[in-house]
């Protein structure tokens, strides 16, 4: 039992399909680089008001935790409500940028996740005023936006037109943006050179194990993710062979990791088996993520 | 979608002076904010206060995310029985002061106030219910008169008119102030009614507050 957590231990008596849940439920747990991104944005939070604010986009690969860190950020500092004032304190806001480069829909997004209510036909200025003001009004101190590559969805001037509008609301209203996406967003802010500029840079990269520290700090990884796995034995999936295994499932993708384990374990769980083991794995169909696009070839 | 921006209503408020000075706070105009918050456009229409339906009344519950029951506290619903036999019969509503909802011509002075209320309310006055019903012409807790318009252009109250600009920030505060002038409503001189009326007017109140009591030789239960 001790390669389980304590939820892990509580969760092995509980009857087969709420140890599924269990497994699919979402849990954070840190690793180096979380921590230092989470640092980042702290400091960010606290930076005071100066004529520049810094701005900070944080580039990964589709799956690689980059949702998951902005909204644990978001998470840890909480909305406050008063109910009989009707103050309210927000200091973060998230949201996900809308898929076009359209400043209206963008605004709306942030009213609508704001809860303020606005009359449909009004125009991205009234909007911006309207988000202004319900941020003054909490004290907003940041603002997330999520998939910030969907800006460059319309055509190149669009995207400068949009991004520089993004900048200057940054500026106006004294909060430091933070943008996350993929790849494609590094090079939309490229487009610009004072975008560039503003903008830092943060990378998420994918899990090596190319060394002796990224072996460690992946197999850590993999040994976290297998603590919270209600079965009764150890797997020791964070070992060889399983590790290379995983490594070459995943391709070095936190989420991906995620999946390939807790798709082992639910195969394991439902037919009762006391951990997995290399039967498992031949069980369990498994494609690494580069490999898909091959799968429909079965059609034919 | 429940607004998370909302103050809540004081017990003897009026609905209409809660949307508005909800929605003045978040700097939105208060039909848009009704038309939002009913998800009905005509509901704003009609004269809240008095008229509310069941289905209108769950739709606010919704979007704000306060009980019905409190909602429909703020509204003269359930006290016109009181003083009206037969609600159901007619849509005349008796003793209730009309408003101007759709004709602006003729200025009708349907919401009355007691300034001194307004300022002791101090950081967030609000208009009381009771203050829409045509046999209160005056307050009981400070004995003076109500008025029922502007001291500087004679507009009667409209808290469905006010405009937000969007240059300027406003508190819930605001709803002191004159829609046509923006003069202090609270700048008034209210008189000292004589006894009697006083008297008479303390029983009529307890009859609106319970919904029984006294009157003269009569009794209500």
């Amino acid at each position: 039992m001790k390669h389980l957590s304590d939820l892990g231990k509580n969760a092995l008596k509980l009857p087969i399909h709420e140890k599924i849940k269990f497994l699919y439920q979402e849990r954070w747990f840190s690793y180096p680089r979380a921590t230092e991104l989470l640092a980042i944005l702290e400091d960010l939070f606290v930076f005071p008001k100066v004529k520049r604010m810094p701005d900070l986009l944080i580039v990964g690969d589709t799956n690689n935790g980059k949702t998951e860190l902005v909204t644990r950020f978001e998470e840890s500092h909480t909305i406050e409500i008063d109910y009989d004032t009707g103050d309210i304190v927000q200091p973060v806001v998230y949201i996900t940028a809308p898929p076009t480069s359209n400043e209206g829909d963008f605004y709306s997004r942030l009213l609508d996740h704001m809860s303020v209510p606005y009359a449909k036909s009004l125009g991205p200025d009234k909007k911006r005023k309207l988000v202004m003001r319900a941020m003054n009004l909490r004290k907003t101190r940041l603002l997330i936006v999520d998939e910030i590559q969907h800006i460059i969805a319309g055509s190149e001037n669009a995207q400068k037109v949009f991004l520089n509008s993004l900048k200057d609301f940054g500026n106006q209203m004294k909060i430091p943006i933070v943008g996350a996406g993929i790849e494609d967003a590094f090079y939309a802010i490229q487009v610009d050179e004072q975008l560039a500029n503003r903008f830092h840079i943060e990378i998420l990269p994918r899990w090596k194990m190319d060394s002796r520290e990224t072996k460690i700090a992946f197999a850590t990884l993999v040994k976290t993710l297998e603590s919270n796995i209600p079965l009764p034995e150890p797997s020791n999936l964070f070992r060889k062979p399983y590790i290379d295994l995983i490594f070459y499932l995943s391709e070095g993708l936190i989420g991906e990791v995620a999946f390939v384990v807790h798709k082992l374990a639910k195969y394991a769980i439902k037919n009762e088996l006391p951990c997995i083991n290399q039967d498992v794995f031949d069980a369990v169909d498994l494609v690494p993520p580069s490999k898909r696009k091959g799968i429909l070839k079965k059609l034919r | 979608m429940v607004w998370t921006v909302l103050i809540k209503p004081f017990k003897d408020e009026l609905i209409t002076s809660w949307l508005v000075r909800n929605a003045i706070t978040m700097g939105v105009q208060p039909y848009v904010y009704a038309y939002r918050s009913f998800e009905n456009p005509n509901t704003w229409k009609n004269d809240i206060d008095i008229r509310l339906n069941r289905e209108e009344i769950q739709k606010l519950s919704s979007t704000t995310g306060f009980e019905k029951r409190l909602i429909r506290a703020t509204t003269l619903v359930d006290q016109l029985s009181f003083f009206q036999s037969n609600t159901e019969l007619s849509a005349h509503r008796t003793w209730i002061l009309p408003i101007n909802i759709r004709n602006t011509n003729k200025p009708r002075y349907g919401l009355q106030f007691c300034a001194q209320c307004l300022i002791e309310d101090g950081e967030t006055p609000y208009y009381r219910k009771h203050w829409r019903l045509a046999f209160f012409t005056t307050c009981q807790k400070h004995q003076l008169s109500l008025s029922d318009k502007c001291n500087q252009c004679n507009s009667p109250v409209s808290l469905r008119k006010i405009q937000v600009r969007d240059d300027l920030i406003y508190k819930a505060s605001d709803i002191v102030f004159c829609f046509n002038c923006g003069d202090d409503l609270r700048k008034q001189v209210q008189t000292t009614p004589n006894n009697s009326l006083l008297t008479f007017e303390k029983d009529i109140f307890h009859l609106y507050q319970n919904g029984y009591g006294k009157l003269g030789s009569l009794h209500f239960n």
